[in-house]
């Protein structure tokens, strides 16, 4: 299981409006003391609204209302939350860790993409992947490799993007 | 009138412009499927190609690459929870939980006639009430316009599933993020981090593949090794007649979707939007939405095809682009020698009316081609989804990397396929966030620009008409649930203490 599978599994519905509560207060917190602090004012008269305005209003919401997660999940009955069987759509056969294998290859794709261009940084991250995702096929890898070029061929010559 | 639409039909009965109608649809869809890949990219790219052609295949290329961009969004939406544009967001509520139940084809043909109905409406609004229309349109000032995104942000109250709180903190994130960058109005930079990459702001397309598309890819994985899709039959069949059922809806979506496509700025995201919360606030099956409603599917994408074609409206009578898309158009015009405005109207109005007569020709073609891609798409909904994510994957990173070529805001759609799928996981809809990003910038620029206009007074919100009916309705809006909420309790409590 990956973390975020652990902690999202393990949680109740309950903690998790817990954590989030608190999580988005301390972040509206840090924003209202950033933008308050750190954000540069226009040249504005008396009756302007500055750049900071919306930053510290939004911020300033996040913080109204995050308490409000943590206040409802005490209000909260135990049946109106989702029990766990209602939550996890997950079957027996499912292979939980294939979510952090997508989620890092495809991470590792877009920081190989500058260094190592296109078609190598495609190849090498997503072969894995498929391998990963019990592809077993030969000619689906063939299939890759002509999918890429070709890619890369419509983005470069009719649509004129250069890619990486 | 009638002589110049006699003219109109002359010029527009061309061989050569029907091919490039059916051309630009055919890969308009392309564009607008692939997510990352917009409808705008897919003009841009186009127009290119209309150096050297006449004004009305060059016209009628490039809107049956914008229509049928608009459209193809809805085909990724329905199939894999990804909005291919923006404008969208919303059939990706109800299209995806009906290929779920797997009724994918059925979404796909429903979208379809929509999207057709809508733009055919919406173009015969431009043929006979365009110049009606541009003169509401030309009302809109920054009061106006902070009052409509204020009304489109009220819809948030409607997509937020479960929980309106959790709905709310997404609708604010949404908001922070599109603060992100060089301020509106002053040009300062705020919460940049120092980062250069951020002075233009979180770009919508990455985000938005991110939030949807490489989370619901992260979902997916788990039971990808299984080599088997769980949506049994993908291609079900819902017959022409069928979709009249839904008449009502699709003409109050069409003409939701008319009015802001008109208002230059406004653009079909709002719309679509816009029209998804009357027909779930009108309907009789309000619990259906968001779970597999065909009328859902139906508003939003009636209301966004037919605001692309409104665009036309102040783009034509007053030569102001309302959007990129049209603000491409107007080059191409230019590049034909035609200036937008009163004058077009007079001195070509053999070229006007068949490009507006074109419009409606554009949408059957688009029914057709929609049709024959909703058989060839729905398969996309049973291909294993091992073979699926590394392909999804490889389209999203060209996509999020065409924006602005740049690998930046493929890290950027990264994070935000992070912040998509921890949300997912604690029960947090991401639609309000997206909805928030897009109207974030259109609320604080009308904001503040009316406060600027007013030195200050915030009673030019309440005092101008327009402004006054938006904000009137956006409080509507977000008060009627609640009301109808706290209603239904007390009569609960009741029920249960007799």
């Amino acid at each position: 299981m990956t973390w975020t599978d652990k902690a999202a599994v393990r949680l109740s519905d309950r903690t998790k409006d817990r954590c989030s509560g608190i999580v988005l207060f301390v972040a509206g917190l840090g924003l209202w003391f950033y933008s308050a602090h750190s954000l540069q004012r226009g040249l504005s008269g008396p009756t302007e609204i500055g750049p900071e305005f919306f930053p510290q209003f939004l911020a300033v919401a996040l913080m109204v209302l995050s308490p409000g997660l943590v206040i409802k999940s005490f209000l909260k009955r135990d049946t109106e939350y989702r029990r766990p069987q209602e939550r996890d759509e997950r079957t027996k056969q499912d292979n939980p860790n294939a979510t952090f294998y997508v989620f890092a290859f495809t991470g590792m794709y877009v920081l190989l993409a500058e260094p190592l261009g296109f078609v190598p940084a495609t190849l090498l991250t997503m072969a894995p992947l498929m391998w990963l995702l019990s592809v077993r096929r030969w000619y689906f890898y063939v299939a890759l490799v002509i999918f890429v070029l070709g890619v890369q061929h419509v983005f470069q010559t009719y649509m004129y993007i250069q890619l990486p | 009138m009638a002589d110049q639409i006699i003219g109109g039909l002359t010029t527009l009965l061309e061989p050569a412009n029907f091919v490039f109608m059916f051309v630009g649809v055919a890969i308009g869809i392309v564009f607008g499927s692939l997510p990352g890949l917009t409808a705008t990219l897919g003009v841009a790219v186009m127009l290119t190609f209309t150096f050297g052609m006449a004004p009305v295949p060059a016209v009628m290329l490039l809107m049956g690459v914008y229509a049928g961009g608009i459209y193809g969004g809805a085909i990724s939406a329905i199939l894999i929870n990804t909005p291919g544009t923006p404008s969208s967001a919303a059939t990706v509520l109800d299209g995806y939980a009906l290929t779920r139940q797997g009724r994918a084809g059925e979404a796909l043909r429903i979208a379809t006639f929509a999207t057709a109905f809508g733009g055919i409406l919406s173009a015969l609004v431009l043929l006979f009430g365009a110049p009606q229309l541009a003169r509401v349109a030309l009302e809109f000032g920054p009061a106006e316009f902070f009052a409509l995104a204020l009304f489109g942000l009220a819809v948030i109250s409607g997509v937020s599933g479960g929980s309106l709180l959790k709905g709310l903190l997404m609708g604010i994130l949404g908001l922070l993020i599109s603060t992100v960058g060089l301020d509106p109005v002053g040009g300062l930079p705020r919460l940049t981090f120092g980062m250069d990459n951020l002075q233009g702001g979180v770009e919508l397309i990455p985000a938005l593949v991110g939030l949807f598309a490489i989370a619901e890819l992260m979902r997916r994985a788990p039971g990808a090794h299984l080599g088997a899709q769980r949506f049994e039959t993908a291609d079900t069949p819902f017959p022409f007649t069928r979709a009249f059922r839904y008449t009502r809806t699709l003409v109050k979506s069409s003409a939701i979707g008319t009015f802001i496509g008109a208002i230059p700025g406004a653009g079909p995201g709002i719309a679509s939007f816009l029209s998804y919360n009357e027909a779930r606030r009108s309907s009789k099956n309000k619990e259906k939405f968001g779970k597999g409603a065909r009328e859902g599917v139906a508003a939003s994408e009636a209301g966004n095809n037919s605001a692309t074609s409104a665009t036309l409206i102040p783009l034509l009578t007053l030569g102001i682009p309302g959007d990129t898309v049209t603000a491409v158009l107007l080059g191409a015009l230019a590049l034909q020698g035609l200036r937008p405005g009163p004058e077009l109207f007079v001195d070509h109005a053999d070229i006007v009316y068949a490009i507006m007569l074109g419009l409606i020709i554009i949408q059957v073609m688009l029914y057709v081609q929609g049709r024959i891609a909703a058989r060839l798409f729905a398969r996309v909904a049973t291909v294993p989804p091992n073979l699926l994510i590394p392909v999804l994957i490889v389209l999203m990173f060209v996509g999020a990397y065409s924006v602005n070529n740049t690998v930046f805001d493929t890290r950027v759609m990264m994070v935000f396929g992070l912040v998509g799928y921890i949300a997912h996981r604690f029960g947090f809809p991401v639609v309000p966030m997206l909805l928030g990003i897009v109207l974030g910038p259109i609320a604080e620029t009308g904001f503040r620009q009316a406060l600027l206009q007013s030195g200050g007074d915030p009673g030019v919100f309440f005092t101008r008409p327009l402004s006054l009916t938006f904000i009137t309705l956006a409080v509507l809006l977000f008060v009627a649930p609640l009301i109808a909420q706290g209603v239904s309790r007390l009569r609960q409590r009741d029920r249960v203490s007799t």
